[in-house]
């Protein structure tokens, strides 16, 4: 094993080895414990939805789809910037790199600072987790994706610093790689909670 | 030797049939919602399945980058890592 790889035996024959990045095969396992949890609370969510005679429940506000649908458009299009990201890092384009995951953090930053605003409203309209199960839910199942945004802002800002006073000409491929890919997967699975929580 | 694929396609069929695999161990006295075992039947069937397709997804993704590597082995290049 030598900086970040993995060795894998090949289970072949006395060829040689095979390189197999451990950093991402770790990210993979850690987004397919995620998936579980979030499966969870989706599980959750299902019983108690399909569950309740009335959905949602009388009295309770109704969450904010129009404006939920824009900030999804936001957080999909921060997709877009760190797929470009990722081709100016495999590019070995410093700038470029920089620039895009810049932007990433940007419109991440707008999704959750959106997202926080209509917390806001919803707390003030009454709806509070303990409120009953559909703000218990509703707050279990969006608040969870929101800390995970979060921690990839600060993630994110944390290699940004790195690319723009790391000593190495070049920035760190795989480093950026693994932290694509938790972009994707926080990005992907927004589509499904919104979905879930705010369509069906 | 048909037989016995024909009665384990029928088994099979009962088995995969919604209406005979829907059940709820907290439904009785249920005054809810008439989609209650649905919920418990697809939750169920969700965490039940999710994490064979997390564990196959995560061994296709390492079979597929172990096959990327070959032919770098067989011309004798070594990835830097």
């Amino acid at each position: 094993m030598s900086g970040g790889a993995i060795v894998l035996e090949d289970a072949v024959g006395p060829r040689g080895h095979h390189r197999v990045d451990g950093a991402k095969v770790g990210m993979l396992i850690f987004l397919g414990a995620e998936t579980m949890l979030f499966a969870g609370f989706v599980a959750a969510f299902l019983v108690f939805r399909l569950s309740a005679p009335v959905w949602p429940p009388p009295l309770q506000p109704r969450l904010p789809v129009g404006v939920t649908a824009v900030s999804t458009a936001v957080l999909l299009l921060s997709g877009y910037t760190m797929w470009r990201a990722l081709r100016a890092a495999r590019d070995g384009d410093r700038a470029g790199l920089g620039r895009s995951l810049a932007l990433t953090g940007l419109l991440g930053a707008t999704f959750l600072a959106v997202q926080g605003f209509e917390w806001a409203r919803l707390l003030t309209f009454g709806l509070t987790a303990p409120s009953g199960i559909y703000g218990g839910t509703f707050y279990t199942l969006v608040g969870a994706h929101a800390v995970h945004v979060l921690g990839a802002l600060v993630w994110l800002s944390i290699i940004l610093m790195g690319t723009r006073s790391g000593p190495s000409a070049t920035p760190n491929q795989s480093r950026v790689l693994v932290f694509g890919m938790y972009w994707y997967f926080v990005v992907g699975l927004w589509p499904i909670l919104y979905t879930l929580v705010y369509l069906a | 030797m048909l037989g016995r694929r024909a009665a384990a396609v029928v088994i099979a069929g009962w088995a995969l049939f919604p209406l005979e695999a829907r059940a709820c161990s907290v439904c009785i006295g249920w005054t809810g919602g008439a989609d209650a075992d649905w919920g418990y039947y697809w939750s169920a069937l969700l965490l039940t399945l999710l994490p064979f397709a997390v564990v196959m997804v995560i061994g296709a993704w390492v079979r597929r980058a172990l096959r990327r590597e070959a032919p770098a082995d067989a011309s004798g290049r070594t990835e830097p890592s």
